[in-house]
Order: structure tokens, then C-alpha cells, then sequence
């Protein structure tokens, strides 16, 4: 995805309503671009802020009196039956499926401590960047191999994954038992994937290359979990 | 991940105490129905002074709110809570006036003196919080109001479109030129 | 006298007729009410069969029969929205089979349990929901969304948009859509065989076939393989195990991503690309020449270069051939 689709995009993936292959491409997006994540941070910190607002304001001064002064005397204008509750317990938001799988998902950008980057024209070279919380970005060219550096990326993605996966645990018995079938199978395919990928970084740990296909297979696994939570 | 998910308008109360209180005001009860005041009148000023970005245009629609609230007391049916009943036409409220007004002259709320504005003490950092108030406050309308719909109440792009009669595209528009002006004027 | 009264009489006649017959266990229906051109036409049909037709008259007609004696089918609304439902007198309605005539510029919105759902000569949005039986929507809708959850989803349209959602059965698309044809589903076959301006596939393990894509295509799925056949193809085509095929002219950048199954792209002589073909340990074949080797990453120009051609495997071949 390019640079300038990912912004637009933003606005919608910090809300996790995007379509699940733009959702895919922005997150791609976001690992390999410094600029579109710290514009992604940036997003989210004002969102933090502005939800944290407090959620009232004493008016400087009385008003009632001049509210008191404007009602009309009535007597009852509808007669409720008793048994009509007026007020009714507080609903509870109910978090859709496919937000919580979303915010999930969020983790393994927005909270990531070291991120990988890659440098695409350069040669075949991996540098890590430790993020700061407040977002101090010293870049460190670091002689870090490829495998390290992507190390806590790999327990950014095993924790939204963890998380996934505890959702579809408590709601796969809602699902057919052909459904779970396919899922299972499926994410044997991406797990045998992940093991492949990962023994072969392992054996070849300098290789970006294994690191961008080792993070492919990850992002697959994000994606039928994803789907299948929101089933 | 929670703190993610912006609450909707979360009830103030859910008693049966305040059962009560709203049945009492339906039957004509004007002390109840100052109770009621009592219990909203912060989450119905808050929300008029961040759509209006004018305290002094605040009180007048927070009195407006009310006033309306108690013409149409009869018509709630407790579908839901009454908190988020009145939130709701609080909106309705603030966004008719601005319709009737046209374009309006802008006045920025935060005069030279903050504290008259009262504002209750705050765990986090007061100094980024009036920050942002500010900012919200200097937006144009439009823009104003979905941010302080979306982002600050939690309503969705959808909700708002409706209740602002536009098109949820405009919306998310709007919404953007919002958040980019916020963070411009936040140095960010 | 109006035909609209004309109409409301006959609509009560049907009805005087309906309850005058002695409770047997199939019951007939012949309902109408007049209506306005457009709007939208709710069918509820807790069970059993709906066959939605199209016509030119500004009325909505309900033919068939009810399993239950007890059970009846409501109409109501009037000009814009219009309601046809299968209620029960007593507990759960049972099996209807019904035809329903709507005016054919209305929007549609079925919904059924089980049993078949068949919709054609209408020129509204078609939505559909079905928990199980086959659905099929023919003729030249506007917008359509089907959701199934089993048995076969075809769609034999002209239509403006087509979207699928499906957790089992084949998905088929046929005709032309103009815009967005957009599938998601996990066991069954996809395939599109419609002029498809843009194309979007999610599948796990059915394989994913396109054969006439005009545009962007985004295909994602696990272990099944991917066809895709076109002209002016962009976007990204990814799966795991299944293995992929493109093939046709190249309209903009496309990326092909595969785990252990086999790429191949088969494009026309005069193509003009610039590819980079990245493999770990799969193998590579090239009637353009083998190009320029840079650790397990290759570059090769096609032609003048220019269009962004990317191939990723793990462990399967990659294959580029000259049609």
C-alpha cells in the first residue's frame, strides 16, 4: 500500500472498520514506514485524549432559576403503567466481535516497543528502532540480525494472536462443526507456514527477506482468526 | 484495550431511585425534575460548550436543553436510559440552533480568565487538557461538532449523519479536518 | 372505480376466501396489495421456499401455499416500504413456498431459514439472507448482498455490485458487475466469472477462480489455489499452500505472495514490467530471461519496465511464462 492510501485510510483503521485487505495493507504499511507511524501514534494520542475528557462541566453559574422560570406548569401528560419500567438497567455496550479483533490487532503496531525496519534500497541490513513510550525515536543502526530484530515483533503479533484466540474459544461453540473443521485445518496450514519460516530465519538469521515472510505468515494467521471471531 | 472502545453516553444514574424521580417529574413535579437538573446538568454543559465553543452560548443551550426536556418529558418512554434520552436531544438542541443560526459569529469561550470555567480537578495533566479544550473550542462549527460527537461522546459516523441530516461521507470529512486541525493547533 | 380500490377489494376478497376455506393442511395463498414503483419490498419467510419475480405493475402479489392451516401470510405498508410475512397463529410458522410479484424497480430484502431463494427481474438493490438452502439472483439488480451459511450462492447478473458472504457451499458470479464483486467465504469454491471491474476474494480452503477481472483484484486464502485470468490486472493476490496462476495483461503494480505453493504468471509478449521475484528456496523458470540475481531476490525488466510486478514465495516455484 502506499504511503499516501495509508493515510487516508487512517482515520478508519484506528477505528477498525476497514475492509480486512485494506486493514492488511495499512498494517503492512505501518511496520515499514516511520513517518505514517508516528502519524498513526500521534492519531491515537489525541483520540486517548479526547475520550479522557471529563464527561461534564459544572456551569459557572446557577442556571435553573432561569430553567424554573421558562416551564410550563403541567399535570401529567402521559400516564405510565407502573409496570413500564422507566428506566431500566444501564445497557452494557456490547463490543462487537470484530472490534475487540480489531483492537487486538491494533497491539501489534500501537504498542510496540521496537519496531522493524527495513530498508528496502539498502542492502540486506535491518536495523532496530527502540520506541519509547513518548515516542523518543533514536535510531540505532544497529549490527542487530534480522531475527533479533524482529524478535519483539514476533511477541507483539503472539500476544494479539493469544488474544484472538482466547475470543474464538469462548464463541466457537456457536460456530458448525464444519466451520471449526475448515478453521483448524487452515490454521495448521499457517502454523506449519510459521514454523518454516521461522526455522529458516533461524538457520539464516541476516535475512529481511525471511523477516518480511515470516511477518506474511503472522499477518495470515491475524487474518483467519480475525474472520473467524467475527463469524 | 478497552479504553479503545469510546463509551456511548454513559447513563449518570440507573436507580430506582432516579426511576422514580423521572416518573415523578413526567406527572408535572418540578423539584424531581430539578433533581433531574441537578444529576445532568454537567454532562448537558459540557457537551453545549464543546459543540458551541462559547460558554455564555452554553448556558443559553443548556437552559434550552432543559426546557425542551421538560415539554417532551412525556414522550420518554424509558427505552433507554434518561441520561442518554437527554443527551440525545441536547444534541438534536445544539445542532437545530446551529441550523437556525446560519453562520454564526465565532467566539472563543477561554477569555483571559480559565478558572471561571470552573472546571472540576482532573487526575491527568490540567495543563494538556485545557489544551485541547481550547482547540476543540477554536474549530470551525461543523468540524466542531463531529468531533465532539465522535471523539469525545462516542456516537458513530452514522448516528451523527442522521441527526445532522448529511451524508456519512461528510461526516467522516469533517471528522478528519478536525482531527488535523486539533493537532496542528496542539503543535503536533 | 380506482384500480387501486379495485385492488383493496380483491386483496379482501382473497382474503374473505382464505378464511372461508376449511382448515386443511396446506393452505393456498393469493394475496396483492397496490404499491409504489420504488421503495423497498421486506420478504420474511421463517421457513421454507421464496422465488421473487419482477414485473411491471404497481402492485405486490403472493401466490403459493403454507404448510400450516394456521399459518398466513401479512402484507402491509403502502407505497414506499411494504412488508410480506409468513406469521403463525399458534408458535413457529412452518413451511411456505411462495412467489411474490414485485414492481421491478423495487429493492428487495429476503430473508429465510431454509429452503431456496430465487430473485430475478428486479432493477432495486437485492439483500438476502438465508440460513440454508441455495440462492440465486438473476436479471439486472442495482446493488446485491447475499448472506448464506449454506448451499450454493450464484449470482447471474448485470448488476452494479455484488457481495457475498458465505460460510460453506460454492459462490459463483456470473455476467457483468460494474463495480465491486466482493466475496468472502471459508469452504466452498469461488469463482467469478463475471467482467468485474474490481474483484475481492477471501477464502480459506475453496479454490478462488476469476476468469474475466477487468481491474484491481485483492484475493486473499489460505490452502486453496488461485486463478486469476484478465486484463489490466493490479493489486495483490496471496495465499499460503494453494498455489497461483495469473494470467493476462498488467493494468497497474500486483503482488503475489505464496508460502509453498507454486506462482505462476503467464503474460503476454509485449508486457512492459519491472519484476523482483523473492524465494527462499523455490525454484525459477523464465521464458524472459533469468535477469539480475541479488541474494535469493531477482530483478528482472520486461520490455521498457515500468509496472510493479512482485512475486514472494517461501519454498514455492516461480514460474513466468510467455503466452
Amino acid at each position: 500500500m502506499t504511503h499516501e492510501r495509508t493515510l487516508e485510510l487512517l482515520d478508519d483503521y484506528v477505528e477498525g472498520t476497514l475492509p480486512p485487505h485494506d486493514e492488511r495493507g495499512v498494517r503492512r504499511h505501518l511496520m515499514q514506514c516511520d513517518d505514517c507511524r508516528a502519524e498513526e501514534r500521534e492519531l491515537r494520542t489525541l483520540l486517548d485524549e479526547a475520550a479522557a475528557l471529563p464527561p461534564g462541566i459544572q456551569p459557572p453559574v446557577e442556571l435553573w432559576e432561569g430553567i424554573a422560570a421558562r416551564l410550563e406548569p403541567r399535570s401529567a401528560t402521559v400516564a405510565l403503567a407502573p409496570e413500564i419500567p422507566v428506566i431500566g438497567p444501564r445497557p452494557v455496550r456490547r463490543i462487537p466481535w470484530w472490534m475487540q479483533a480489531a483492537a487486538a490487532i491494533a497491539l501489534v503496531v500501537t504498542t510496540s516497543v521496537v519496531t522493524l525496519q527495513i530498508d528496502r534500497a539498502g542492502p540486506a541490513q535491518v536495523a532496530a528502532v527502540q520506541q519509547q513510550p513518548a515516542a523518543q525515536q533514536a535510531a540505532a543502526p544497529a549490527a542487530r540480525t534480522a531475527l533479533a530484530a524482529f524478535h519483539p515483533a514476533e511477541q507483539e503479533y503472539q500476544r494479539a494472536i493469544g488474544d484472538l484466540e482466547q475470543m474464538l474459544g469462548q464463541h466457537r461453540d456457536k460456530l458448525a462443526p464444519q466451520t471449526v473443521a475448515t478453521l483448524e485445518a487452515n490454521l495448521k496450514v499457517i502454523d506449519k507456514a510459521i514454523q518454516e519460516s521461522r526455522a529458516a530465519l533461524a538457520a539464516d538469521p541476516n535475512s529481511r527477506e525471511l523477516a518480511t515472510m515470516l511477518s506474511q505468515s503472522y499477518d495470515a494467521k491475524l487474518d483467519v482468526l480475525q474472520r473467524a471471531v467475527s463469524l | 484495550m478497552a479504553t479503545m472502545l469510546a463509551e456511548n453516553p454513559p447513563a449518570v444514574q440507573g436507580t430506582a431511585v432516579a426511576d422514580l424521580t423521572v416518573r415523578r417529574a413526567q406527572e408535572g413535579d418540578a423539584t424531581a425534575f430539578e433533581q433531574l437538573y441537578r444529576d445532568n446538568a454537567g454532562r448537558i454543559y459540557a457537551l453545549c460548550l464543546r459543540m458551541s465553543g462559547d460558554s455564555i452560548k452554553a448556558q443559553e443551550l443548556t437552559q434550552d436543553v432543559f426546557v425542551r426536556a421538560w415539554e417532551k418529558l412525556g414522550t420518554f418512554q424509558g427505552g433507554s436510559a434518561f441520561s442518554t434520552w437527554l443527551h440525545r436531544l441536547a444534541v438534536n438542541v445544539v445542532l437545530g440552533d446551529r441550523r437556525s443560526e446560519g453562520v454564526r459569529v465565532h467566539r472563543i469561550y477561554c477569555t483571559d480568565e480559565p478558572e471561571k470555567f470552573d472546571r472540576p480537578a482532573r487526575e491527568s495533566d490540567p495543563g494538556t487538557v485545557m489544551d485541547l479544550e481550547r482547540a476543540i473550542g477554536q474549530l470551525p462549527p461543523g468540524a466542531r461538532a463531529v468531533f465532539v460527537l465522535h471523539d469525545v461522546e462516542g456516537y458513530r459516523h452514522e448516528e451523527i449523519a442522521t441527526m445532522q441530516g448529511t451524508a456519512v461521507g461528510t461526516c467522516k470529512a469533517q471528522l478528519h479536518r478536525a482531527r488535523r486541525l486539533l493537532r496542528e493547533a496542539l503543535g503536533r | 372505480m380506482t384500480t387501486g380500490m379495485r385492488m383493496m377489494m380483491g386483496a379482501a376478497a382473497a382474503a374473505a376466501l382464505a378464511v372461508a376455506q376449511p382448515a386443511v393442511a396446506q393452505r393456498q395463498v393469493n394475496e396483492r396489495q397496490a404499491t409504489g414503483a420504488t421503495g423497498t419490498v421486506e420478504i420474511t419467510v421463517p421457513a421454507g421456499a421464496v422465488r421473487v419475480t419482477g414485473w411491471s405493475r404497481n402492485e405486490v402479489q403472493v401466490t403459493g401455499h403454507l404448510s400450516r392451516s394456521t399459518d398466513r401470510v401479512q402484507i402491509s405498508g403502502g407505497r414506499g416500504s411494504m412488508e410480506v410475512e409468513v406469521v403463525s397463529g399458534s408458535g413457529r410458522p412452518g413451511n411456505a413456498t411462495l412467489t411474490v410479484h414485485v414492481p421491478a424497480g423495487k429493492s428487495v430484502e429476503v430473508q429465510t431459514s431454509a429452503g431456496p431463494v430465487h430473485v430475478s427481474g428486479v432493477t432495486g438493490d437485492v439483500e438476502a439472507v438465508n440460513r440454508g438452502g441455495p440462492m440465486t439472483v438473476e436479471g439486472s439488480p442495482r446493488d446485491v448482498e447475499l448472506t448464506s451459511t449454506g448451499g450454493p450462492v450464484t449470482v447471474n447478473a448485470s448488476a452494479r455490485s455484488v457481495s457475498v458472504n458465505s460460510t460453506g457451499g460454492p459462490v459463483t458470479i456470473g455476467g457483468t458487475v460494474r463495480g465491486l464483486a466482493e466475496v468472502n467465504a471459508m469452504s466452498g469454491p469461488v469463482t467469478v466469472t463475471a467482467a468485474a471491474e474490481r474483484v475481492e476474494i477471501n477464502a480459506l480452503s475453496g479454490p478462488v477462480r476469476i476468469t474475466n477481472a477487468g481491474g484491481p483484484v485483492e484475493v486473499a486464502s489460505v490452502s486453496g489455489p488461485v486463478y486469476v485470468a484478465g486484463r489490466r490486472l493490479s493489486g495483490s493476490i496471496e495465499n499460503v499452500s494453494g498455489g497461483v496462476v495469473v494470467e493476462g495483461t498488467l493494468g497497474g503494480g500486483l503482488s503475489v505472495e505464496s508460502h509453498s505453493g507454486d506462482v505462476e504468471l503467464r503474460l503476454p509478449a509485449g508486457t512492459a514490467a519491472d519484476v523482483d521475484v523473492t524465494t527462499y528456496s523455490g525454484g525459477f523458470r523464465s521464458d524472459f530471461g533469468a535477469g539480475r540475481r541479488d541474494g535469493n531476490e531477482r530483478h528482472l525488466r520486461l520490455g521498457r519496465g515500468g509496472m510493479e510486478l512482485s512475486i514472494t514465495t517461501f519454498s514455492g516455484n516461480v514460474k513466468l511464462t510467455r503466452r
